[in-house]
């Protein structure tokens, strides 16, 4: 899918091609979302282990990690079935998707929030009465681990709840 | 309640020689929606089902059942019975 013309032209459409990038852009944009299986998995558990460093040293190492973890979850995003490929109006199954994907997400999310909450008011509560002290976030890396904690929650449990919900797409399914 | 929904788009729209692309574009769907359709792997709303069935000016219920529609070689056969 080069461009062919002015070789000056031709050769820099070459290596732009050969970066892989327009590649990727393509399918971004026309292609088969990706069903993802393992990835978000794995990115959770990066997130949790972020997190866990966060809490153990509050040095802000556990939040890069987080972040890096949540710039990854945004190519996953881009690549599976909650992305509006080419931008116009989802039809009734694709909306169907997203729906199902974000309401997955966002109630692992707000499960995760709720006992998370939960658990620092029984810290407070256990420090006040001198029986245990829980963690719990005080600094600022410490709200932003937590808070792109919750994104990168939600948005790998919507990836992979939609991608269950997304068949296995077959070769002529766009013919003409 | 997630009962499969057996349908004849497949059958009709190749008969009519209609293309994935151009129905979905006749119905409003992304033409994935409609291969998923056409196997059974996304059952439609009664809308699109409405529509669909305009497309081919057929009864909804030609077109959509809860049981498997017998296939033309059984249809033909039946025929060739009577």
């Amino acid at each position: 899918m080069t461009y062919k013309g002015d070789p000056l032209a031709q050769k820099l459409d070459q290596v732009a091609e050969a970066t892989g990038f327009p590649r990727l852009q393509r399918r971004m944009q026309f292609g088969n979302p990706v069903r993802f299986r393992v990835m978000p998995l794995v990115l959770l558990a990066l997130a949790v282990a972020g997190l866990v460093l966060q809490i153990g040293r509050p040095n802000g190492f556990g939040y890069l990690v987080i972040i890096t973890v949540w710039s990854a979850t945004t190519i996953v995003f881009v690549l599976g079935p909650l992305n509006n490929r080419l931008g116009g109006k989802l039809d009734e199954r694709e909306s169907a998707i997203v729906r199902k994907g974000h309401f997955a997400g966002l109630l692992v999310a707000f499960g995760v929030a709720v006992l998370g909450t939960f658990a620092f008011a029984l810290g407070k509560i256990g420090a006040m009465i001198g029986l245990w002290n829980i963690w719990a976030p005080e600094t600022g890396f410490d709200w932003m681990a937590l808070t792109f904690f919750l994104l990168t929650t939600e948005a790998n449990v919507a990836v992979l709840a939609a991608s269950k919900a997304t068949p296995e797409p077959l070769q002529g399914d766009d013919d003409e | 309640m997630n009962r499969r929904i057996y349908n004849r788009i497949a059958v009709l729209r190749v008969e009519a020689g209609i293309s994935r692309k151009a129905l979905a574009e006749k119905v409003g769907v992304n033409p994935q929606t409609i291969g998923f359709l056409e196997r059974g792997d996304y059952n439609p709303s009664l809308e699109l089902a409405l529509n669909i069935a305009a497309v081919f000016k057929l009864p909804v219920d030609l077109l959509f059942s809860f049981e498997p529609f017998p296939t033309v070689a059984e249809t033909l056969l039946s025929q060739g019975d009577r």
